[in-house]
């Protein structure tokens, strides 16, 4: 009993583990999806209109 | 990345040389690899937090920003999700590899043969070194910034004449570096050694108990 306890705490642990990793990866993502402009795109202007304006 | 990966390298030849120290001072019961092996775990472990951190810092603050021109609700959405990043990697990259190297040295030394507290001790080296890692990134990032931020503000502000981060000074990059790699990458080592110190207190402790040892 204890030792099949043992083992379900154990795969309860990798689980909860592995699910977090993956939740952080998830929110990774959802920050790296959005798109901002490189150095050389906002000195050439060539996608940020306001930046180019302010410039 | 080119301050956390110089800085990194000069802690990793400390942890190889604390390492031999471990190895040569630590009680022969269990054997010294299987202490010395933890705490290099636990400093691999930490380094990678930091550089999780710190990617992942730098890219969520320019996004912040380019959030902000749109709504303040945006722009709070993007750093609270840039923080979910560092906060839910690093601990279940430290739960995971503490309970992987519970289960090995289960399989490694059966409890007839080994005293449980002494396996757990040696597990405990793996808080160790992740506290080694926080102590030099909060330590070493601290001094380095500070150091940058009171250049930067001595010669832009007293002699140049510029505002506090102005663009026009260059000393201006050193201190956000150096605001990085001591906020960022060492609080995430710092959290990390914290995480592991006391869960492997909590398993030593809980050896001792004498309704687990009766059993």
């Amino acid at each position: 009993m204890i030792a099949f306890t043992e083992s379900i705490s154990e795969s309860f642990i990798i689980g909860a583990s592995v699910v977090a990793i993956l939740f952080g990866l998830l929110n990774a993502f959802l920050v790296l999806r959005i798109k901002v402009n490189t150095v050389e795109e906002n000195v050439m202007g060539l996608k940020d209109d306001r930046i180019l304006a302010r410039n | 990345m080119t301050f956390l990966h110089e800085e990194y390298t000069y802690i990793s030849i400390f942890v190889i040389l604390f390492a031999a120290v471990i190895s040569a001072t630590v009680e022969k019961e269990i054997g010294e690899f299987w202490t010395v092996l933890p705490f290099i775990l636990g400093a691999s472990t930490s380094i990678v937090s930091g550089y999780i951190g710190m990617i992942i810092a730098v890219k969520a603050n320019v996004r912040t920003c380019k959030q902000a021109t749109v709504s303040l609700h945006e722009a709070f959405i993007v750093a609270f999700r840039g923080g979910a990043v560092l906060g839910f990697t690093l601990v279940g990259l430290a739960l995971l590899v503490l309970i992987l190297l519970i289960i090995l040295y289960k399989n490694i030394f059966p409890q007839a043969q080994v005293n449980p507290t002494d396996m757990f001790e040696c597990i405990a080296g793996y808080g160790l070194g992740g506290s080694t890692i926080a102590l030099f990134g909060r330590v070493g990032g601290g001094i380095y910034t500070k150091a940058a931020d009171v250049g930067a503000d001595l010669v832009g502000k007293v002699i140049a004449g510029l505002e506090e981060d102005s663009i026009q000074n260059p000393g201006v990059i050193a201190d956000n570096v150096g605001d990085n790699v001591g906020d960022i990458a060492g609080m995430g080592s710092d959290l990390f050694g914290s995480f592991a110190e006391s869960s492997c207190a909590c398993l030593i402790i809980s050896t001792t108990s004498h309704e687990l040892v009766a059993e």
